[in-house]
């Protein structure tokens, strides 16, 4: 009797936690994304520091000597005629209006909305016949947008380069290879190996956003692994085979993404959202 | 399981022993030590369940990276000279080195079963032809292999570490 008693305790037991767990579930919870009307998606701030008495400038943090080893241009004596009789110039692109700031005082201002873009629209597409999707795109870029270029005379190093895009970079890879980036052809081309690899693969798409060193991905649609890299990590990827990378912290405090879409493959929707 | 909701239904011993499909007291002895295990396995699990189902520890392993491989170089640049991965069955994979991390990388079977297909889609030589032939010998070997990663990943999640120095 009392042995019975056992097992049927036992058995209760049992059903008692199975019951419990199956009924269990992990606590979830939806998130209330707030929509983001009235907020920038496209964030772009650039910030250059010149100095007329060497005719050396600075751009997103970095140095003269690292920009001249990236091969940027120089700026031509008339501009830096302009720019040794300014202290700041700032071009300014957000809440629907375009402003032109220099030293402290409003040059310019042009409206920037949906109706005055359309007409600039309408002028460029008289000149160089924009077509529909170019168009399209333009909004996508624009709308929202959010830009600031800042020239300031000193010689400090300049703020760095801040880069937050929501919009996704159109790119193509024709079947021979060909690479245009949001319609217009880059002249670069990849190599008939890749093309063989992505055919091989049966690659139609790929999306890919980076988000402070976080990488999302989508191959045809389906989701990759999410990879994490760190500032730490790359550093020590960079001493282990002299990649000569130099300073990561702008690309590690930038957003974007891209749709690469191979041949006649389907478009990619969505954005990629920090 | 219907067996038991019976049982527990109609409550008292008496009734127990009326019962016409359990006898407790004429079951063999060796279905009764089953029938323990299997409850005590189960209590365990659901305890394991209730906790949120940590990830057990598996033993850690050293691997001393040979001099002249790829990764004996990645050693040797963190400045620590060891590099530890830590793979949790739950859906992450790390990269640490003196307690910064280095790499992380998230993953589901869903992502895993993508990233495999695409990695013997683009694999060397014919090592995609040989895959297509061992399944076509074994056809229940991607079954296999995706309820194994669900079984780490949902019911039994494991982690390891691997300690790599020069």
């Amino acid at each position: 009797m009392k042995n019975k008693n056992n097992y049927l305790k036992l058995i209760i037991a049992i059903v008692l936690v199975l019951g419990i767990s199956l009924v269990q579930h992990t606590p979830t919870a939806v998130a209330e994304i707030p929509m983001q009307a009235d907020k920038p998606t496209n964030r772009i701030y650039i910030d250059v520091t010149y100095d007329p008495g060497t005719q050396t400038y600075s751009l997103g943090g970095f140095t003269a000597e690292e920009l001249q080893q990236y091969g940027a241009p120089q700026f031509t004596p008339e501009l830096w005629q302009i720019l040794a009789s300014l202290d700041s110039i700032t071009l300014r692109l957000e809440n629907e209006q375009f402003n032109l700031i220099a030293d402290q005082e409003q040059l310019a201002s042009i409206s920037w909305d949906a109706t005055s873009r359309q007409i600039i629209y309408g002028m460029l597409n008289a000149y160089i016949e924009l077509g529909k999707v170019d168009l399209e795109r333009a909004e996508a870029w624009l709308d929202k947008a959010d830009v600031e270029l800042s020239l300031r005379n000193s010689r400090q190093l300049s703020d760095p380069l801040l880069i937050q895009l929501a919009t996704l970079l159109q790119v193509n890879i024709a079947e021979d290879g060909a690479v245009d980036v949001e319609g217009i052809p880059t002249g670069f081309g990849i190599t008939p190996e890749i093309q063989a690899m992505i055919k091989a693969a049966n690659v139609n798409n790929i999306k890919i956003c980076w988000n402070k060193g976080v990488i999302d991905s989508e191959i045809n649609g389906d989701a990759l692994p999410q990879v994490t890299l760190y500032e730490g990590g790359m550093s020590v990827v960079d001493r282990a085979f002299g990649l000569n990378l130099g300073d990561l912290s702008p690309i590690f405090d930038s957003s974007f993404g891209a749709a690469i879409i191979y041949g006649e493959g389907d478009p990619v929707t969505g954005e990629c959202l920090p | 399981m219907t067996i038991f909701v019976t049982i527990v239904a109609r409550g008292n011993e008496e009734e127990i022993h009326e019962s016409p499909g359990i006898r407790l007291d004429t079951m063999s002895r060796t279905l009764r030590v089953t029938l323990i295990t299997l409850g005590i396995l189960l209590l365990l699990y659901g305890a394991f369940y209730l906790l949120g189902r940590p990830a057990i520890p598996l033993p850690t392993i050293r691997y001393s990276v040979p001099q002249g491989q790829t990764l004996h170089d990645l050693v040797m640049a963190t400045g620590s000279e060891e590099i530890k991965l830590n793979l949790n069955t739950k859906g992450s994979l790390n990269i640490t080195s003196a307690g910064e991390e280095l790499v992380k990388l998230n993953f589901t079977p869903q992502t895993l079963a993508t990233t495999l297909d695409l990695a013997l889609k683009l694999a060397p030589g014919d090592t995609f032809q040989a895959y297509q032939q061992f399944v076509d010998r074994f056809p229940v070997y991607p079954y296999l292999l995706r309820y194994t990663g669900e079984l780490f990943f949902h019911i039994l999640p494991v982690r390891f570490s691997v300690i790599m120095t020069p």
